[in-house]
């Protein structure tokens, strides 16, 4: 394996390859999207939103190989560590509401209008 | 005394500042109190008012500091020596930029021509206030505290036109006097028809006001001042400059007329007067009769020099003849008047048209000397109605009174009636009588167009004078005794026991002021006689010693060789037109007396026959109806004035209630509600929908900015 | 049947795994491996996001997200992000994603107590999808189309070069592993070591003397993200340990049971004394 990645190692990275993870993550980004905006579920909104983050996570290691800067890598981790605390208070949070209606409905949730 | 003479003493001994012919001494600040004591009066009339006083107080006020003016008036006039004085009151305007300035300071400017005007303006006001002390007695109260507050206010403002210095406190005197005007018109205010004539008289005057603040305006522009001193040394000089147009200077007199006639009546703008009898009498006769329609003639006479500029004299030929119409007009429609007030009205008009007449046949002594007898005895004879008016409920019909000479009590307002009468009649040896004579015979001795036929149609008119107004005196107060009450009962009857009327008569106050009155039209005759070297007596010295005398020919020609040479062209019926006057006006006058004692004293039922038969012929029967309807002449007004006006009022009022307030603003108000509610479905309050429109914007928003980097906007 | 397909597909994908990087090169096979690894990858997420959007138990739908947590752990791999790729496995697909199972049994447990197996109304039907997708496709149409007219307009990419200089620049922060990288030959050390880079290797200089470091000695990706982790980032790094904390007292706290207390004992808890009963005001007097 090592031989593999010495072969790997040093190989400077083509721009279709960038556009094509670029355009990926935009892909997921925009299905992320779609989930959140469509579904009424609560946790399956959250859910979509865990999708809008793996796309993120590829832009930036993808942007961070292309410049052999590995911030990009660096943030994915905080991107790691936000994601997870945001599932966590946002479970807690959809737990809360289930309890005060006894339903995961996002609908059931109108009141900020006339 | 020794006070007085220390006091100008030390006037004399401060250096004088020479402005052209005139010395500024500021000494003689007490002058500032002729304006002082009637603001004074006006305040203390108002705090009775707020105190809700109930006694005759605003009355003894008014009458205190107006006889305060006076005498303050009376030793100005000790203390004059011609030329005459500026006297600095306050500072006013004072200002100034690189190349020129405007002064008008509150100043006065005391000659003789204003000397004589501001003595029978204060007296008569003292008086007549007195008078009103006891004729507005009905109204004591708030009423009565408003009237005098009013006639404090109206004296202020005749003394800063009276004695202005310069043209803007002339204007300031102007405009106080048509509110004032305005404000006692009105005092019943109860009464539509007083409202109505108020705002009439306010409005036409205004007409006139815009003449003369147009002229001001132009004065300013051409000869760069509006002090009086600065004026006539610059048109004497004749040193204006004319900064755009050579029409300026030409258009001042025209200017100056139209502001005379609005606020003096005349033709066209005679038709607030008549109906300002509606105010109560003693404003009729301080306001209407004496003091502030001369006004007009005291503008003219002030800025004589204006008219004189140039060779043809148009302006004042106009005048003249203008003078002389509206003379006649009123006279005839004051021959078809039933209600006493507004024949005194009409023959107000008149003789304002006599003067005129006299400021347009180069004769302001003539001019003036009328103005001070007519103040007297028209003054006279307005009380006199009032008098009436105020013993019979308000009866003014002269079908419906008579004989009032005989009945207790009213001896004194009969004679006195008399005598007014017998001078507005021009009766010889009146005061009336040498005043409408010096004017008179100017028609006949100065060149003009057309000036004899003026004088011959002022001399009918003067026959008409003696008719009507001696109509007025042997139907009210000659003949059998008969009486009718009028419909103003004043709260408690004056005594209706058993459903009979008793007149009211006039007590100590409304008599002791028509006696002194009366009296003092009979003295005004004596100026006439008063030594002096200009024909004419003291009031021609007063006068000619004045800026009212700047160039008119025959004075300047006096002041240089020093005697004088009036009337020596001309000549009337073959003699000496001073002479051939004296015979004819007497004459005139006589016919007048005679044929309206023939219609009124002996044969009434001739008169009413007369004027049936008149009615009864179609050809004729135009000319009494008519007169009776005052020539049509608001008619006419209302129907070229005030219904176009009307109409176009309404269309506006239509314009602005749906064009602009219904399709403009509310149709712009709607606008926000319209889109609010057109875009109301997308708030739903669920989060997701929340979520779309904030997701959508976002993309838009880089799909935009995209287009532009895409199409080198921002690159 | 199944199982066989899941080895086999299993299989496969890591035999293509090892000939995209046997291969040497941008051209030929090395390239040609790698191009498919990313196709498949790609299409796996998409495929399974599309899917977890679309189902309609939920549980599956989470499902279908381990699937796409496993895609782009393959894509991060063709990266070359050895240790993002297994952090995102462990983390996602570990950690959150158990999270969210256990919250949908809870919930979908308590609701279902009568009529088991009935998929709830709101799962079934979408609220406004048209929108919803509309946007969604515009984002996407922006985004590509921004990436792929922007892309050429990039700073060109690391050389390899450059990536060799950053590799020897962390070689020289990290002493140990430069010193077991010196040990293994006779490299006698006379003072301060430079790392140069010359024509495809690492070199090291010490006092006249070189020595050319082998590949396997330079520190890899793991190392750099170590290395920029702490060194460059420890700030960073600090406060996301913050941030968990107080996530974990959030959930604490979110998650404790709540009581409605009555009005005497919010006022006990505020220390003011209980109304008095005359102090009460009746409201229907």
């Amino acid at each position: 394996m090592s031989a593999a990645l010495d072969m790997l190692l040093a190989q400077a990275m083509v721009e279709a390859d960038l556009a094509r993870f670029l355009v990926l993550s935009g892909l997921l980004l925009a299905v992320g999207l779609a989930g959140f905006l469509t579904r009424r579920n609560l946790i399956v909104m959250f859910l979509c939103t865990e999708l809008m983050f793996q796309a993120a996570v590829i832009a930036f290691v993808a942007c961070g190989r292309w410049y052999w800067d590995f911030s990009g890598q660096v943030f994915v981790i905080f991107v790691l560590t936000i994601a997870a605390a945001e599932a966590a208070l946002a479970l807690a949070l959809v737990v809360l509401l289930y309890r005060r209606r006894g339903t995961l409905d996002a609908e059931t949730w109108t009141e900020l209008h006339e | 005394m020794p006070a007085l003479s220390m006091l100008t003493k030390v006037a004399q001994a401060s250096p004088p500042v020479p402005v052209g012919d005139v010395h500024v001494l500021p000494d003689l600040s007490w002058a500032g109190l002729i304006l002082w004591l009637p603001l004074l009066s006006l305040a203390l009339c108002g705090l009775c008012a707020a105190f809700k006083c109930r006694t005759k107080l605003p009355a003894w006020i008014t009458v205190a500091s107006l006889a305060g003016s006076f005498v303050t008036a009376l030793w100005l006039y000790l203390n004059y020596e011609p030329p005459g004085d500026v006297i600095m009151i306050a500072q006013w305007i004072n200002l100034s930029w690189v190349g020129g300035g405007f002064d008008a300071n509150i100043s006065f400017y005391v000659d003789s021509l204003s000397l004589l005007w501001i003595l029978f303006v204060t007296g008569l006001g003292t008086l007549i206030a007195f008078y009103a002390s006891e004729y507005m007695e009905p109204d004591l109260g708030k009423g009565y505290c408003r009237f005098f507050a009013g006639v404090s206010v109206f004296l202020f403002a005749m003394s800063a036109l009276v004695l202005a210095d310069n043209l803007l406190l002339l204007y300031l005197g102007w405009e106080g006097v048509g509110f004032a005007s305005y404000w006692l018109i009105g005092y019943y205010y109860t009464k539509p028809e007083a409202v109505a004539a108020a705002k009439k008289a306010f409005i036409v005057n205004r007409i006139g006001d815009l003449g003369l603040a147009l002229a001001i305006y132009l004065c300013w522009t051409s000869f760069g001042t509006v002090q009086y001193d600065e004026l006539m040394t610059a048109i004497e000089a004749g040193q204006y400059q004319v900064m755009t147009e050579d029409w300026f200077v030409a258009a001042i007199p025209w200017l100056l007329m139209l502001a005379a006639f609005g606020k003096s009546a005349q033709l066209p703008l005679y038709v607030w007067l008549p109906d300002a009898m509606e105010g109560p009498t003693p404003v009729s006769a301080l306001i209407h009769a004496a003091t502030m329609v001369t006004a007009g003639v005291y503008l003219l006479a002030r800025l004589y020099p204006m008219f004189l500029l140039g060779d043809d004299h148009l302006a004042l030929h106009v005048v003249a003849w203008v003078g002389g119409l509206t003379a006649l007009l009123a006279a005839t429609i004051g021959m078809a008047q039933y209600d006493i007030k507004r024949i005194m009205a009409y023959s107000t008009v008149s003789q304002l048209g006599f003067m005129f007449m006299g400021i347009g046949l180069l004769t302001t002594y003539g001019a003036a000397y009328h103005v001070f007898t007519h103040a007297f005895f028209k003054a006279v004879l307005f009380l006199t109605c009032g008098a009436i008016m105020h013993g019979f409920a308000g009866q003014l019909d002269l079908r419906k009174l008579s004989g009032l000479r005989k009945i207790k009590g009213w001896k004194i307002t009969c004679y006195a009636m008399l005598i007014g009468c017998l001078c507005l009649a021009g009766f010889p040896f009146t005061s009336g009588y040498f005043s409408k004579d010096a004017i008179l015979v100017e028609a006949f001795v100065t060149q003009g167009p057309g000036f004899e036929v003026l004088g011959w149609i002022a001399l009918f008119t003067a026959g008409l004078t003696a008719y009507y107004t001696f109509r007025v005196w042997f139907r009210v107060c000659a003949g059998p005794v008969q009486f009718e009450p009028g419909d103003d009962h004043h709260g408690d009857d004056h005594g209706h026991d058993d459903g009979q009327f008793q007149p009211h008569a006039p007590r100590f106050a409304m008599n002791s002021v028509m006696a002194i009155i009366a009296v003092g039209a009979l003295a005004a005759a004596i100026p006439y006689f008063m030594d002096s070297g200009v024909k004419g007596g003291w009031i021609a010295d007063m006068v000619n010693d004045s800026t009212a005398a700047d160039g008119i020919p025959a004075v300047r020609a006096a002041a240089h060789t020093g005697h004088d040479h009036s009337g020596h062209h001309g000549s009337l019926l073959g003699m000496d037109p001073h002479v051939a006057m004296y015979y004819l006006s007497g004459a005139v006058g006589f016919i007048g007396i005679v044929i309206a004692a023939w219609l009124h004293l002996f044969r009434r039922e001739d008169a009413d026959a007369l004027r049936r038969a008149l009615l009864r012929r179609p050809a004729i029967a135009w000319l009494p109806r008519a007169m009776e309807h005052k020539w049509y002449v608001d008619e006419f007004y209302h129907a070229t004035l005030r219904a176009p006006l009307w109409v176009a009022s309404h269309v506006l009022h239509g314009f602005d209630r749906i064009v602009i307030d219904m399709i403009l603003v509310g149709g712009i108000a709607q606008l926000p509600r319209g889109v609010a509610r057109w875009m109301q479905p997308l708030v739903t309050g669920s989060v997701q929908s929340s979520a779309v429109a904030m997701a959508g914007g976002a993309v838009l928003l880089i799909f935009v900015v995209l287009l532009f980097m895409q199409y080198g906007v921002l690159n | 049947m199944r199982w066989v397909g899941a080895v086999v597909g299993l299989i496969g994908t890591a035999w293509l795994l090892m000939l995209a990087g046997q291969l040497p090169g941008e051209t030929g096979a090395g390239a040609l491996a790698r191009q498919a690894a990313f196709i498949v990858f790609a299409v796996l997420s998409l495929a399974g996001a599309v899917q977890m959007i679309s189902q309609k138990r939920p549980v599956y739908a989470a499902l279908f997200f381990v699937l796409v947590v496993l895609s782009t752990c393959g894509l991060l791999l063709l990266l070359e992000a050895w240790f993002m790729a297994f952090a995102v496995v462990i983390v996602y697909a570990g950690a959150i994603l158990i999270t969210y199972m256990f919250v949908l049994m809870l919930a979908h447990q308590a609701s279902d107590a009568d009529n088991v197996g009935e998929i709830p109304a709101y799962d079934r039907r979408s609220r406004d999808p048209v929108a919803g997708v509309v946007v969604a496709a515009l984002l996407a149409a922006t985004i590509t189309t921004v990436t792929l007219l922007g892309v050429s307009e990039l700073q060109p990419a690391a050389t390899q070069h450059e990536q060799l200089q950053a590799s020897a620049e962390l070689l020289e922060q990290l002493p140990k592993r430069l010193d077991h990288a010196l040990a293994e030959s006779d490299f006698i050390a006379g003072g301060d070591v430079t790392l140069t880079v010359r024509d495809d290797t690492v070199v090291a200089h010490s006092g006249g003397h070189e020595m050319d470091i082998a590949d396997d000695d330079l520190p890899g990706s793991t190392s750099h993200v170590g290395w920029d982790l702490v060194a460059r980032f420890p700030a960073s790094l600090e406060v996301a340990g913050v941030v968990l904390l107080m996530a974990m007292f959030g959930a604490v706290v979110l998650a404790r049971r709540q009581i409605e207390l009555g009005e005497d004992e919010l006022r006990a808890s505020a220390g003011l004394a209980p109304l008095a009963p005359d102090e009460i005001e009746d409201p229907d007097a």
